[in-house]
């Protein structure tokens, strides 16, 4: 019998990016590159546990931005389009590296990736990867958990009732009629907590959330198990606590995995390295060199002289690294288990783009880990979430604290000298939209299709995804545009429907590039 | 980063509101009747970049631009900049963690002056202030602070305790210690910043320093956030990957000196290209070579140092004649030690 749980949790999302006025669209490459090298190679990885016949469970929250971007017949063209140059390109990589046997190697072997995604993309699954995970889902493996629906941190935009409802039950309308169940769980964006904001899922029949460590830390009464049992809200909805240690293990600069020598480095792309003529038709057709994904060399070290990636090496490093973490949680179980008296779950989330986008290696790490934690071992079990109220449906009853896992764990990231002007507009935007559904309640029509696409433009420039890039001050000219743009086609929608001058053309044009949430229920405002 | 806003915060009791208060920070004019305070068009702190800078001296409402009943082209000169002001008088407070919240606000200039008649009308008498009362604990009449504000500000970060509760008031104060609301905000209470007080017997039979401990309670202000830094870091190169080119380059320049940020490198690529009849088949190193229709083909090598014969080979499509071209190439490479001029040194 095992002493303890562990849930991993990995947290897909990008923003919605779909810019169909324009032929190539560099921020929407941000959706290929993941699919790429995070989805796919976790689809590959989850088949394999399948086919092997290993008893494994994982938890994965898809955002409705995310999904609907998975399931939109344009992005899914162009990905294609996409894949099919990188498998051009990786061809091309095989002759050329045909003298270097050090790069050879390599180049066959993202030629052997591309073209299985390929299969897996077009042939497998139809374009729409959603089903894959549907399908993990329905075999009982995978526990898909949704999110607000576009991501958008609820702390700061819950100045009225319908904004956080709407998030919420738009995202849960999304999850139902994607994956033909509702959802037991949500991940909070950017694990956003605010007291209160569980009523909003209790509603939707969402049984649980995760919160970072302190929100279940500096709950109140004080929660008797720390973070390895979840607490009770007041409405009855469960809070799940982040595990510090082994977040460490995989992401501290010190201790952690990705940066292991052998492992594969992100920043030497041949997009930037090789002759321009030779790589311009894979980068920006404007010349602007960017990531191919196509990359030959290991970390090394702390030096500027790579050396070439070896993938058995990084293989070998991946499979003792699982072992190690695997021997950590068993530790860990066995003395929080003596020392509670009971047994603890272990909550480990992660982005799960930063699985094979970032650390190349990572889908391999877990499909090592999650077979030797099968047969390893019996000291603790892999189960969700949801699996731990079997086994313990009593569990105290406690409020958790207001917390984000962003940086200093509260809302800074978000509400920063470069990112707080948008709270007035984007509250303005709000009640107006709880204005004009109570004035046009019932309208069909034009009327009726305005407001739904007033709730899109809203829910659109909510993701928090924008105020994140400003406050990191990246991509901030996109952000910035991407706030006004949404927040003035609202502001336009409301004058028109309030002058009773509503432009048709104009809306559909709009309908059709902001299509997000086609069925979506604006009276929810 | 300006996390703390210039500010002046007085600890008033109600029970002392004629104490003499000095003002600092409004710069009185004599211009007219309505001393600058909240009355123009503000700034937007910190955000001067992102937002127009145009400083009207009148609010623009919103549908202005706009005629009711304009024809669909006059759509085109939509405004793409969001109002400066919507024309409300609200104030409105956001939580950013245990020591600061976020008030935003507007107060229209009519809904002042109104206000201001009622103190006898003169700017020269009366600041414009925040008032923060603390109302946390809830039998006792809020204590409050008063922050009097700069002109033309629309927001402030306002420092406070970790579990307390708050609302404010933007409000006109007399010298006399009168003070006028003119918008009051929400209540908000920050987030606690330890463990609680409150414990439940049922639940509380173990050591909770302990817990906490094993729990990481003790690393959740260095080593989540150190952690989380960390992964935001990874964000941000992962999303950047794309359009923040600048970035990515700056960082995966593929030799660096160091000390002087000078670069070079240098690689060596071979092509070799030919032709022959579109039909005929030809073979490098025993690898087929895809021909253009015309009959012609390239070929790219990367080439490192050493000797390579490249064996190509042409058949006939009727297979009856072949030929065999066979360069050889080498490459040897020289790496002679960096010169400094000392002399050019600026």
């Amino acid at each position: 019998m095992e002493k303890g749980f562990l849930s991993i949790v990995l947290h897909a999302h990008l923003p919605f990016i779909r810019h169909p006025e324009h032929e190539y669209f560099l921020e929407e490459a941000w959706l290929y590159e993941a699919i790429t090298e995070t989805y796919i190679p976790l689809i590959h990885i989850f088949e394999g546990l399948e086919r092997d016949r290993v008893p494994w469970r994982l938890t994965m929250s898809l955002t409705p931005s995310l999904m609907s971007m998975l399931q939109d017949e344009l992005l899914q063209n162009r990905y294609l389009r996409h894949l099919d140059k990188m498998i051009e390109l990786a061809n091309k990589e095989i002759e050329r590296t045909r003298f270097q046997p050090e790069f050879h190697e390599t180049a066959l072997h993202y030629y052997w990736e591309f073209t299985r995604a390929r299969d897996t993309f077009a042939n497998r699954y139809h374009k729409d990867l959603t089903q894959a995970f549907r399908k993990f889902q329905d075999h009982g493996h995978l526990e898909i958990i949704t999110c607000a629906a576009t991501h958008g941190f609820l702390p700061l935009i819950s100045r009225n009732e319908g904004t956080v409802r709407g998030q919420i039950k738009t995202a849960v309308e999304l999850y139902e009629k994607v994956l033909g169940r509702r959802p037991i769980g949500i991940w909070l964006p950017e694990c956003g907590y605010y007291p209160g904001v569980d009523k909003y899922l209790k509603e939707q029949g969402i049984r649980y959330f995760l919160t970072d460590t302190h929100g279940i830390l500096h709950a109140s009464p004080r929660p008797k198990y720390g973070v390895f049992a979840p607490i009770f809200c007041p409405s009855g909805v469960a809070a799940f606590g982040r595990d510090v240690e082994s977040s460490k293990q995989v992401w501290s600069a010190i201790e952690g995995y990705p940066g292991d020598p052998d492992y594969r480095e992100f920043y030497r792309d041949i997009g930037f390295e090789l002759d321009f003529e030779y790589i311009r038709p894979y980068i920006s057709p404007d010349g602007l060199r960017v990531n191919t994904g196509i990359k030959y060399h290991r970390i090394t070290g702390n030096t500027e002289e790579k050396q070439p990636y070896v993938r058995g090496w990084a293989m070998r490093k991946a499979t003792s690294h699982a072992a190690n973490f695997m021997f950590n949680r068993e530790k860990q179980v066995e003395y929080l288990h003596d020392f509670m008296g009971r047994k603890p779950l272990i909550v480990a989330p992660y982005d799960a783009e930063l699985y094979g986008h970032w650390w190349y290696e990572g889908p391999e790490f877990l499909n090592f880990f999650m077979r030797k934690t099968a047969f390893d071992q019996k000291m603790f079990r892999l189960i969700a979430p949801s699996d731990y109220f079997r086994e313990y449906p009593v569990n105290q009853v406690s409020t958790p604290c207001f917390s984000s896992w962003g940086w200093k764990g509260y809302s800074e990231t978000w509400l920063s000298g470069a990112n707080d002007w948008i709270y007035r507009h984007l509250h303005k935007a709000s009640l107006r939209m709880s204005e004009i559904t109570q004035k046009f309640r019932g309208q069909n029509g034009t009327v009726g299709r305005a407001l739904k696409q007033a709730a899109r433009e809203l829910f659109l420039a909510q993701s928090s995804d924008w105020a994140f890039i400003m406050h990191t001050g990246t991509v901030v000219p996109y952000a910035v545009k991407r706030t006004k743009e949404h927040l003035l086609n609202f502001t336009r929608i409301y004058d028109d429907l309030m002058n009773n001058r509503l432009d048709e053309g104009w809306l559909r044009e709009l309908e059709g590039k902001d299509n997000i949430f086609p069925d979506l229920d604006h009276e929810v405002f | 980063m300006a996390l703390s806003p210039r500010k002046k915060t007085r600890k008033v009791k109600k029970e002392s509101p004629k104490k003499k208060h000095s003002v600092i920070s409004v710069r009185k004019t004599a211009t007219g009747p309505v001393a600058p305070t909240l009355k123009r068009v503000p700034v937007i702190r910190r955000s001067a970049s992102v937002l127009s800078q145009k400083q009207s001296s009148k609010p623009i409402p919103e549908d202005a631009v706009v005629p009711s009943g304009a024809a669909a082209r006059v759509y085109q000169e939509i405004p793409r900049e969001l109002p400066d002001n919507y024309g409300d008088n609200q104030i409105y407070l956001l939580v950013r963690d245990p020591h600061w919240i976020y008030a935003y606000w507007e107060v229209q200039e009519d809904h002042q002056r109104c206000h201001l008649a009622k103190l006898g009308g003169s700017w020269e008498s009366v600041d414009s202030v925040l008032r923060v009362y603390d109302t946390t604990e809830e039998k006792k009449t809020p204590s409050f602070s008063d922050i009097v504000l700069q002109n033309m500000s629309k927001c402030w970060y306002i420092n406070t305790q970790p579990n307390h509760s708050y609302f404010v008031e933007i409000g006109l104060l007399h010298r006399d210690g009168r003070f006028l609301c003119l918008v009051r905000s929400n209540y908000v209470t920050t987030p606690r910043s330890g463990m609680s007080e409150i414990i439940d017997d049922q639940w509380m039979s173990i050591d909770f320093d302990k817990m906490y401990a094993l729990s990481g309670g003790f690393q959740v202000g260095k080593s989540s956030a150190e952690l989380r830094r960390l992964m935001e870091e990874r964000l941000k190169n992962a999303i950047t990957s794309g359009s923040g080119a600048g970035a990515v380059s700056s960082l995966s320049s593929p030799v660096k000196i160091k000390q002087r940020g000078f670069r070079f490198w240098l690689e060596c690529e071979l092509i070799i290209y030919g032709g022959t009849e579109p039909d005929a088949k030809v073979t490098m190193q025993g690898r087929p070579v895809q021909l253009r229709p015309d009959g012609t083909f390239t070929l790219r090598y990367g080439l490192p140092d050493g000797r390579f014969v490249f064996d190509c080979h042409a058949e006939s499509s009727d297979g009856v004649e072949e030929r065999v071209i066979t360069p050889i190439v080498s490459r040897n490479t020289e790496r002679p030690a960096p010169v400094i001029k000392t002399g050019k040194h600026p």
